[in-house]
């Protein structure tokens, strides 16, 4: 069982602060889409309350911490991270995060690649977030 | 860790992505002081003195735009993150900055030295 440290509340404030602040749409009309936005949302909140992730509402800047104890701090998402995401086919979603996160946190597209389990779904959530933004 | 040596996989610098030249060797400065034992007529005095851990060597491969974000990130004048993976999958990573000192036209060749402003650190996911 997970000890959460920080409270449902606090959590989604946290997560509502960077939807509300890069203006994404967690809706959508498809079903699956609306169902993958929503588990990515629910992923965070539960990241955050048992102390793996943090977002500051203030900097936009989000850090992540492994398993390992090791952090991985995301910077505010910008222009940059996202052209980084254009080195990647359009068809290839998972290059695209990893590159975007890559990117963010300063160690790389083989940096997050290297991520496993939990590390790495939280990873993905995010990445789905800062996708949408 | 691995033990596999070779091509250096990828360096991100200020969340930017550069290719490498497949033979470029990097040089690490092993630690963080200079050791030196400096003799007296009894015991010999450990001398530690603190240095830059560089990282020189490194050749990417530049293009025009390339070229000029590199020349713009050794202008800079505040620190950012550097990340470079070996070929072992090692990743280490620091904040600092780049010297920027060559670029060749025959293969677009950017030779930069890696300036942490404090120590690598390795990255272990």
């Amino acid at each position: 069982m997970t000890n959460n440290t920080i409270s449902a509340e606090v959590a989604k404030e946290q997560l509502d602060s960077l939807v509300e602040y890069y203006d994404i749409d967690i809706e959508s009309d498809d079903v699956d889409q609306a169902r993958a936005r929503q588990s990515a949302c629910d992923k965070v909140i539960r990241a955050i309350r048992a102390g793996r992730l943090e977002i500051n509402k203030e900097t936009m800047v989000v850090v992540q911490t492994l398993k390992n104890d090791n952090k991985l701090t995301y910077r505010e998402l910008d222009g940059k991270a996202k052209v980084e995401m254009g080195k990647r086919s359009n068809d290839d979603t998972h290059g695209k995060i990893y590159s975007l996160l890559g990117s963010l946190s300063g160690v790389g597209f083989n940096g997050i690649t290297a991520l496993k389990g939990k590390d790495l779904t939280l990873a993905e959530s995010l990445g789905i977030l800062f996708l949408l933004a | 860790m691995s033990d596999l040596s070779g091509t250096i996989r990828n360096v991100t610098l200020d969340g930017v992505s550069f290719d490498v030249m497949a033979d470029s060797n990097i040089s690490e400065v092993g630690s963080s002081h200079e050791n030196e034992m400096v003799p007296t007529s009894g015991r010999n005095v450990r001398k530690m003195t603190k240095r830059v851990e560089v990282r020189e060597g490194l050749v990417l491969a530049a293009n025009g735009a390339e070229r000029e974000l590199l020349k713009a990130l050794a202008e800079r004048t505040d620190d950012f993150p550097m990340s470079y993976q070996t070929a072992g999958g090692d990743t280490y990573r620091a904040d600092g900055s780049i010297e920027f000192a060559t670029r060749e036209t025959e293969e677009n060749r950017a030779a930069i030295t890696l300036l942490p402003r404090a120590t690598w650190s390795a990255f272990v996911a």
